[in-house]
């Protein structure tokens, strides 16, 4: 299993953090713009480009296909490592703002 | 009222084509077709569509072809020439995602500049050969039509090689180094 104890991008976390669930690519661009409240607007090839890395890091799987009107799509989801990922940079980033919380220093 | 129109058109800066495309999108005709130097479109309403260039990219094993990918993402795919594929979406519809994908980008300059470094490396063995041996054998063979034809034949050659690469194919090396170097900062 790969680690990493380097900080994931913004479109990265987001993007685990909505493959939590079966998605496949137009679902994850959705799902990011919602939990951003629209502020992550991911574009088709930044998207691809992130999936193909996730996938070669075996953070997240392949996991069936859905069919509908426009045609068959691929679903993903996280796997245990990409999870595991996802919460370990939660943490870290729990641990930003508590610093920041009681460092930052208020005028 | 025509509805077709061919444009001839030759763009070493893929942000400059799709400006261009963009433009004439505005001025009420749809890209759906180019070669790379002939540009077809159709009859639309102005501004009806806007266009974005992308490049293919490579297939992961087991993984969904980009095109397939991205049409699923709800953009409308028009054509593809080469690496390049050209994507439209409804106006209405809204603006594209800011593109990230410097690094294809990259990828696609790199190939245009060492394509045009191998054109102006074998042009130059052309003119090469053309002074340092055929103008010497039709200068010092004995003297008859073929012999003074070659001459200005290689003379010619040589002359219109190098104003080629001067005029034509250095500025495209230069205009693609500055642009890779641009894309290099933006990645680094």
């Amino acid at each position: 299993m790969k680690n990493t104890n380097t900080a994931l991008t913004e479109a990265i976390y987001y993007i685990l953090l909505a493959l939590q669930e079966p998605l496949h690519g137009y679902g994850i661009m959705q799902k990011t713009s919602m939990l951003s409240s629209g502020r992550l607007s991911l574009s088709a090839g930044t998207l691809y480009g992130a999936i193909s890395n996730l996938l070669d890091k075996g953070w997240i799987a392949p996991c069936g296909e859905s069919s509908d009107s426009e045609g068959r799509k691929k679903m993903y989801l996280n796997t245990e490592a990409g999870n595991q990922v996802l919460r370990a940079e939660f943490e870290r980033l729990e641990e930003l703002v508590d610093n920041g919380k009681k460092y930052i220093k208020t005028k | 009222m025509k509805n077709d129109r061919i444009a001839i058109n030759w763009f070493v800066d893929f942000d400059k084509e799709e400006q261009w495309i963009n433009e004439m999108s505005k001025k009420g005709w749809r890209f759906w077709h180019t070669n790379g130097v002939i540009y077809r479109f159709k009859k639309c309403e102005p501004g009806e569509f806007i266009y974005q260039i992308d490049f293919d990219e490579k297939q992961r094993e087991g993984g969904e072809d980009y095109v397939v990918f991205r049409s699923s993402c709800g953009d409308i795919f028009v054509h593809q020439c080469k690496h390049k594929i050209y994507w439209k979406r409804k106006c209405v519809d809204g603006e594209f995602e800011a593109e990230n994908n410097v690094a294809a980008k990259l990828r696609l300059t790199n190939k245009a500049f060492n394509f045009h470094l191998n054109s102006f490396i074998g042009l130059t063995i052309i003119a090469a050969i053309a002074y340092l041996i055929l103008m010497p054998l039709g200068r010092y063979l004995p003297e008859n039509g073929v012999t003074s034809w070659l001459t200005d034949f290689s003379c010619g050659l040589t002359y219109g090689i190098i104003l080629s690469q001067m005029v034509i194919i250095l500025p495209v090396l230069r205009k693609l180094r500055k642009k890779m170097n641009q894309m290099v900062e933006q990645i680094f």
